[in-house]
Formats: C-alpha cells, sequence, structure tokens
C-alpha cells in the first residue's frame, strides 16, 4: 500500500494485468489480498453498509419519513439512538435510508461510466489512427470540466431526479475508464496470441470478447471501486447544493444540507450524516487501494 | 527546447475547441428550450419568441453554433439575462476572488504537505507513519463542504475569531478573510501531497545515485534534504496540476459556505437563476483556467525534469 500512493486515477493506466501469469480468468491475487488487512477490514465496512441498505426496510427503527413534531430537535436517548431532526424525523433511520441512496446511485453511476468508458477506450485502441485521437481528445475534453459544475449545469436543462443523476455523474467517470481500457487495449493487441487469434481468422469481435476483455474485467472493478467514493462524494455534494434528489427523500446530502441551516443550534445534524459518508468514502478508498495492489505485477514483485 | 514548449502549447487549441464545443451542445441540443426555460412555464409566446430572437436561437444550429465560437473566440460571452451586465465584465471582476482563494489554498496546502510528506518518508514504517496516514485518509474523505461548515461553525461562530463572510479590502485583511476558506480546501491537497511526496522520497532515497552519496560519508540529513529533496519535489507540481479541477469544484461550494463573491459563486448563481450566458461564459472561463494550469505544469515539469523533453 505504501509503495505507489497515487490517487489520480491517469496513472493506473500502467496497470496490466495480463502480464500476471495466473490461467484463471480471474487476476485478483486473493492470496495477496487476504494478507492486506486494512483492506479486509474495509470489504467489511462495506459489506456492512450494504447490509444495511439491503435490509433498511426491516431493521429501520422508525419510518424515516414520518414526522413527529412533538419530539424535534432530540438529543441522544434510548428511544432515538442519534436523536431526531428538524421535524422529529429518526436521524438512524435517515441515515440507514440515504445509504441506500448513496450506494443505488454510486453504483448505477460507476457501473454505466465504467462501461461506456471502457467500450470507448477499448474502440480507441484497437481502431488506433485518427479515431483513437478523435475519441481520446474529447476525454481530455471532458476531463477538464469541474465534476460538480458540468453536473450542475446538466441537471439544469435536464429535470433532476435519479436517473438523470446518474447519467450526468456517469459522464465524469468515463475519460479515466477510457484511459486505462485503452492502455490495456494496446498493450494486448500486439501480443502473440492476439496474432495467432488473427491469423486463424478470428473476426475482430471475436478478438475483442474473448481476449481483450477478460483481460480488462479486473481493471473494472479497481476502476469501479474508486470512483464510487468520488460518486458518493459528488452526489453528496450535488444534494447539498440543493440540485440532487430532492427532499424529502432522505439522503446524506440533504440530511446535511437540513443540518447545516440549524448549525448553530444542534451541529449534530450535519456531523452524523458527514460520519456516515466519511466512514463509507474511506473504506472504498482502502478497499481500492487493496485491490490495485492485488492485481498490480509491478507491486506484487517489489513485496516478495 | 523551445520545439516541445511551442507543440505542446499548439496541442491544447483542438482541447478547447472541444470543450466549447462540448458545452455549446450540451445547452443547446439537450431537451428543454432554454428560452422556455429561463421564462418559466407560464410565459406567453411572445416573450418566449422575442427572446428566441435576442438569443439567436431562431437561425438553424450550426449558424448559431458560429457565431457562439466567433463570440467566444473574441472574449465576448454575451449579456446575462437578469443583470444585463457583459458576462466578460462580471467574469473579470469575480476571477481574482477564485485567484486568491486558489492561490492560498496551494500555498497552506504546501506548508502542511510538504514537511509532513518529509517526516512520513523519515520515519517510514513507525507509528508516526501510520498515524499520519490514517489522517490524511480521513482529510480526503471527508466532503470539503462538511470540514467547512464546521470550521466555520468552531472559527467564527462559537470562538469569533475569523469572518464568516465577504472578502475584505486592503492585502492583510484580505489573508485574514482568506484563513478559513483555503484552510478548507488546502488541507484536502495536503492530504493526497503527504501521500505523494512520501512515496516518492521513498523510491528517490533507494535510488543508486543516494547510496553514492551515503558511501562518500555525507551527513544523513544532507543526503535526506540536499540531494533527495530536490529530486523528490517535482511531483508537488503535478498534484497541484491533478487538483486543479477538484479546487475550482471546492471553490463553487466554499464560496457558497463563505459567502464569498467569485467564480464558484458566480457559476452556482447563475446556475440557479438559469442565466444561460453567465453559466456558459463561466464555465467556459474555468475549463481555460484548467488547460493553462495543465499547460504550465507539463512545460514546468520538463523544466524540472529533462529526460521528459526528450522523449
Amino acid at each position: 500500500m505504501q509503495t505507489n500512493e497515487t490517487p489520480n486515477l491517469s496513472t493506473m493506466k500502467e496497470i496490466n494485468p495480463a502480464t500476471n501469469k495466473t490461467s484463471s480468468n480471474s487476476f485478483i491475487d486473493w492470496k495477496a489480498f487476504r494478507k492486506n488487512r486494512l483492506g479486509l477490514v474495509s470489504l467489511f465496512v462495506i459489506i456492512f453498509f450494504v447490509l444495511l441498505a439491503l435490509t433498511a426496510k426491516w431493521i429501520v427503527p422508525y419510518d424515516p419519513l414520518t414526522q413527529n413534531l412533538l419530539e424535534k430537535f432530540q438529543g441522544i436517548s434510548k428511544e432515538h439512538w442519534l436523536g431526531t431532526d428538524l421535524n422529529g424525523r429518526d436521524i438512524l433511520s435517515r441515515i440507514i435510508y440515504g445509504t441506500r441512496i448513496s450506494l443505488l446511485i454510486a453504483l448505477c453511476t460507476v457501473m454505466l461510466g465504467a462501461t461506456v468508458g471502457f467500450a470507448i477506450g477499448i474502440i480507441a485502441g484497437y481502431k488506433g489512427g485518427l479515431l483513437d485521437d478523435i475519441l481520446m481528445r474529447m476525454m481530455d475534453a471532458i476531463m477538464t470540466f469541474p465534476l460538480l459544475l458540468f453536473a450542475l449545469m446538466l441537471l439544469m436543462v435536464l429535470d433532476s431526479g435519479m436517473t438523470a443523476l446518474v447519467i450526468v455523474i456517469s459522464v465524469g467517470m468515463i475519460p479515466g475508464s477510457a484511459r486505462i481500457a485503452r492502455g490495456t487495449t494496446l498493450d494486448i493487441k500486439d501480443r502473440e496470441f492476439v496474432k495467432a487469434a488473427k491469423s486463424m481468422g478470428s473476426s475482430h469481435l471475436r478478438i475483442v470478447l474473448t481476449h481483450i476483455l477478460p483481460n480488462i474485467i479486473t481493471s473494472l472493478l479497481v476502476v469501479a471501486t474508486m470512483n464510487m467514493s468520488l460518486v458518493i462524494m459528488t452526489e453528496a455534494g450535488l444534494s447539498f447544493l440543493g440540485v440532487g434528489i430532492s427532499p424529502p427523500t432522505p439522503t446524506w446530502g440533504n440530511m446535511i444540507r437540513d443540518g447545516f441551516t440549524f448549525i448553530t443550534l444542534k451541529p449534530s445534524l450535519a456531523l452524523y450524516p458527514g460520519i456516515a459518508l466519511t466512514i463509507l468514502v474511506i473504506a472504498l478508498n482502502l478497499l481500492g487501494d487493496a485491490l490495485r495492489d492485488a492485481v498490480d505485477p509491478h507491486l506484487k514483485g517489489q513485496k516478495k | 527546447m523551445i520545439k516541445y514548449f511551442i507543440r505542446r502549447t499548439l496541442l491544447t487549441i483542438p482541447t478547447m475547441f472541444l470543450c466549447i464545443t462540448i458545452i455549446f451542445f450540451c445547452l443547446r441540443v439537450v431537451p428543454g428550450d432554454p428560452a422556455l426555460i429561463m421564462l418559466g412555464e407560464n410565459a406567453t409566446p411572445e416573450a418566449v419568441e422575442g427572446l428566441h430572437k435576442a438569443m439567436g436561437l431562431d437561425k438553424p444550429i450550426w449558424e448559431q453554433y458560429l457565431t457562439f465560437l466567433n463570440d467566444t473566440l473574441q472574449g465576448d460571452f454575451g449579456k446575462s439575462i437578469y443583470s444585463e451586465k457583459s458576462v466578460s465584465k462580471q467574469l473579470i471582476e469575480a476571477f481574482p476572488h477564485t485567484f486568491n482563494l486558489a492561490l492560498m489554498s496551494i500555498f497552506i496546502a504546501c506548508i502542511i504537505g510538504i514537511p509532513l510528506g518529509i517526516v512520513s518518508a523519515r520515519k517510514h514504517n513507525t507509528l508516526f507513519d501510520d498515524g499520519l496516514r490514517v489522517v490524511s485518509l480521513i482529510v480526503l474523505a471527508a466532503p470539503a463542504f462538511l470540514v467547512g461548515i464546521f470550521l466555520l461553525i468552531v472559527f467564527s461562530v462559537q470562538i469569533p475569531l475569523f469572518p464568516s463572510m465577504g472578502v475584505g479590502n486592503g492585502f492583510f485583511e484580505k489573508i485574514y478573510y482568506l484563513i478559513l476558506p483555503s484552510i478548507t480546501i488546502g488541507t484536502g491537497i495536503a492530504a493526497a501531497l503527504i501521500r505523494f511526496m512520501s512515496s516518492s522520497m521513498i523510491e528517490e532515497i533507494n535510488k543508486d545515485y543516494i547510496r553514492t552519496v551515503r558511501a562518500k560519508g555525507i551527513p544523513e540529513k544532507l543526503v535526506f534534504y540536499k540531494h533527495a529533496l530536490r529530486n523528490s519535489l517535482i511531483p508537488v507540481v503535478t498534484v497541484i496540476g491533478l487538483n486543479m479541477t477538484g479546487l475550482l469544484s471546492g471553490a463553487v461550494i466554499i464560496e457558497m459556505i463563505f459567502s464569498r463573491p467569485g467564480l464558484g459563486s458566480l457559476a452556482l448563481d447563475a446556475i440557479f437563476a438559469r442565466d444561460f450566458p453567465v453559466v456558459q461564459g463561466s464555465l467556459i472561463l474555468f475549463m481555460l483556467i484548467v488547460i493553462i494550469v495543465n499547460l504550465l505544469v507539463d512545460l514546468s515539469y520538463s523544466l524540472l525534469n529533462p529526460r521528459i523533453r526528450q522523449s
């Protein structure tokens, strides 16, 4: 973990799962991963959050939308573990429901962005030439937009809502994935087994599907994990600015926004969802690091 | 050298062109009539048509695009729909505030990040290093708006040390007003800088030339601070370049929390008011800043490291 810590995704094009000599389709070295204690802990933290999200309906002590004005702004108590907000809604229940939205949006966004990005990257890398130049310059252009402003602008013209939010944020995820996919494709397409397949008359589609795609799938996992934290933060930022999922739906960004209004009165309103957000983002970052280390053959060589 | 500079500078032109094109088409081709969005659902057809004419929306799309491109290249972003002020003038007024914020944030990031990065490398694999890594992980993960809100509460509301809004007049007052907002943005960059700095320092210290220096009997402190440090400072430039888009996105939220005028709040207000020309103008300026900073980073990188020039 300490050896090559670069937060930027563009450096990840150096990842080359193909040089890893394991014969199975999965190029993640699970043995190495299991030794990474931080990675394991964060995996469990994420599983915990996922379970919370999946079982939210049954485990929340209160309905997250039910208002009870008699009980507003309560502190920590036996009935309300984390207190209640300005409308007397139970904060813990709202945070648990917020997990659901955050994870759902993050998952959809990352998958959409990575799929489109990988498609663009594979086409650019495989075809090369002018098409490659045009596609990659477009990726560069998208990369220069500050994601938050870009999302704000698009949400202004589209109607805000879950689908729009997912599509808009995923646009920001495309360039990073495209670069990684292109790098890997470039590396693989000139190797012997691809040449052999070509000389045996395999179609381009077949080569991409059977030779290039399996080599990139693992990077997809790493990129997806690393991007998820970025998406969760952006979504919370957009909700905080008031253009994300509209209230009263409980999302962490909305809760922090509500809390901001009453920050002097009760800072914990913004603090608790903020802590939940921070823990999830840390766990995702650490898991991404651990997965990258388990995939990256360069690092593995150094550790042994 | 000069050839590389010219080539790299010319390469930014297609990127800029593409950015402007993307912004144009995002605002025009996506569903929804800008005039209708601006005037609201209940606008009379005459009003919508009038605005169409005023904005040139009645012409075919390619003609609009060419006019837009032409105006943009001349630095003319049109007029704000509400205040009727020229957009370029508004941008020029707002720019210094954001520029100061960015500069101060980078400064704070450097004074926190560089020394701590060095210490983390020197004490590699000790408890101190681990602690530092945990702290920087938390800082990296905590969203800027949350940090900003709590700095505001603690140091300006509970303990009134710093102002909670505005930008101040005069050099020292301006810096005083900048402290809280730039700490909010700066600590995030500092966290990235610590990790980057420390890993590049460790990489550097394991190189052959350092072994030679050590073999000559140079004191360890000198080896570290004179020889290794100089070469591992190069990534600092990269980190700042990489964080530029994040910094500008951060500025949007931070300027809102601390009620500062600036490009971020200008863009945000324009977005909420559906003031298309201002949104367009500020987005183009944002993208221009990012492209120019990336260019400067690349150029200074090649100045610092001659090996890059040759490739």
